[in-house]
């Protein structure tokens, strides 16, 4: 079967799915395309984000698909010793737990709302390109093949960015670049506070990555642990194993749910369009390098790459000329920042289980809402200039 | 004594190492961090099967990448 469309969208995550909305909204006729029968399913998440983030996109974080909220974050040492960041009730910067299916799920209706068609279970397997130009998909569907015609393709396929790829986008992942991640659902465990959740930083339990534990309540948590495969001697899912069996609060809980997924840690791809093609969220690498953190971004870069999509396709001209004005634009929104949280991640990637101690001590007892910077590097330098040493690139 | 050579062959030909590098698709829960690594692009996944089609070179990355140890040489 063959198909025409204006914008084809790969992908029905926060990326995808907000691209299409917004593409959608701006009168262009969308396809949306999700390899799997039920958007969201299985998870590949932490599914802890800021409600700033919700809020500033337009999202209500006190939505059926916000579970639960914590008001502070604990980060711990290899030693245990740690520190506390804490907000304000009310403050608006909590840390929202999602449901993260039932949030993907409200965000691929908002786009069908808005007038997108979507397709679930299409898998994409190939890109159609003319004369240096993509100018559509091949698409698998239970009910057969179907050839799709776009002015605009949309990569929002995530991790595995296989679409960009095949358009030469320069993504491809080497081992230390990204983390690889296992996550239990778990419950009946002993948290000391619902209303923490902890960063688990150590070289043995997490080479090159690091164990979160984000509350869903006083009993269940996600519990998950991320590696760098360059570094690991072994896969993610056995240093998880090897983190609850270690943990007093954790070890007697029951794991209901085993979930994985991969972060690409790499920094922002150099180059996120094509003649006919622009890449959103993770499939551009647009991920928090020191957090993982991606929904951000993929809601920012999914509205931009929506927008730019649309105006093209109505001015008809999709060359990269035209849609170059998407990295333009998401570049001066955060281009910075992901630059810099991917510099920091260099220099926290030399940083020794004691250099890491020394640090949390450093930062223990300080209040950080008062603390400047100036007060913080006074201490540096009289306790541990050494460290600070290490740290020079970060100034 | 003929069945004992006969044996031998066949786990001998069983033990042989396979070309390409083998997804098991128990552990597999299709999260594409496979695919993301693969220099060549050849890991596909869908909905419910992650699968190296043609081309791969059998150099390990996904081996490695792989978070639940799902995919052996």
């Amino acid at each position: 079967m063959n198909e025409n469309v204006d914008i084809v969208v790969v992908g029905a995550g926060p990326a995808g799915s907000t691209a299409a909305r917004v593409a959608a909204e701006s009168g262009a006729r969308v396809l949306l395309l999700e390899k799997r029968r039920e958007p969201g399913v299985p998870l590949q998440c932490g599914e802890a984000v800021g409600e700033k983030v919700l809020r500033d996109q337009g999202l209500d974080p006190d939505s059926s698909w916000v579970v639960h909220r914590t008001h502070s974050t604990r980060a711990v040492a290899p030693s245990g010793v740690s520190f506390l960041m804490s907000t304000q009730k009310g403050s608006g910067r909590s840390i929202c737990m999602l449901d993260r299916s039932a949030f993907d799920r409200h965000l691929a209706q908002a786009a069908a709302e808005a007038g997108a068609d979507i397709r679930v279970g299409t898998l994409v397997d190939g890109l159609l390109q003319e004369g240096g130009r993509v100018v559509g998909v091949e698409t698998q569907h239970p009910l057969g093949r179907s050839t799709i015609r776009a002015g605009v393709t949309i990569a929002a396929d995530g991790v595995m960015s296989r679409v960009s790829r095949w358009a030469k986008l320069p993504v491809l992942l080497r081992l230390n670049e990204i983390e690889s991640c296992a996550q239990f659902r778990m419950v009946g465990i002993d948290l000391e506070s619902a209303d923490t959740s902890e960063f688990l930083l150590g070289k043995q339990m997490a080479p090159g990555g690091f164990a979160w534990i984000f509350p869903k309540g006083r009993r269940s948590a996600n519990v998950g642990l991320g590696v760098l495969p360059s570094r690991a001697a072994r896969p993610a899912l056995a240093y998880l194993h090897d983190f609850v069996r270690s943990r007093p609060g954790l070890k007697n809980g029951k794991i209901t749910q085993i979930h994985a997924g991969a972060v690409p840690v790499c920094g922002p791809a150099r180059r996120s369009f094509a003649n006919g093609l622009l890449a959103a969220g993770d499939a551009a690498r647009h991920v928090h390098a020191l957090d993982g953190g991606g929904i951000d971004y993929a809601l920012q870069s999914g509205a931009m790459a929506g927008k730019v999509a649309a105006r093209a396709v109505a001015a008809g001209d999709v060359s990269s000329k035209v849609l170059g004005e998407y990295e333009q634009q998401w570049k001066a929104r955060y281009g910075k920042s992901l630059d810099q949280y991917q510099k920091a991640r260099k220099v926290v990637d030399t940083l020794t289980d004691a250099n890491v101690d020394e640090l949390v001590k450093c930062l223990q007892g300080l209040k950080l809402e008062t603390i400047s910077a100036r007060e913080f590097l006074k201490l540096l330098i009289k306790k541990h200039p050494r460290l600070l040493w290490k740290l020079r690139k970060l100034l | 004594m003929f069945g004992f050579f006969k044996r031998r062959k066949t786990t001998r030909g069983e033990s042989k190492p396979s070309p390409i590098p083998q997804i098991d698709p128990i552990r597999c829960i299709r999260c594409g961090a496979c695919a993301a690594v693969c220099p060549l692009n050849v890991i596909e996944v869908s909905d419910t099967l992650a699968r190296i089609t043609k081309g791969c070179n059998n150099c390990g990355q996904c081996i490695r990448a792989c978070p639940l140890g799902g995919i052996t040489e």
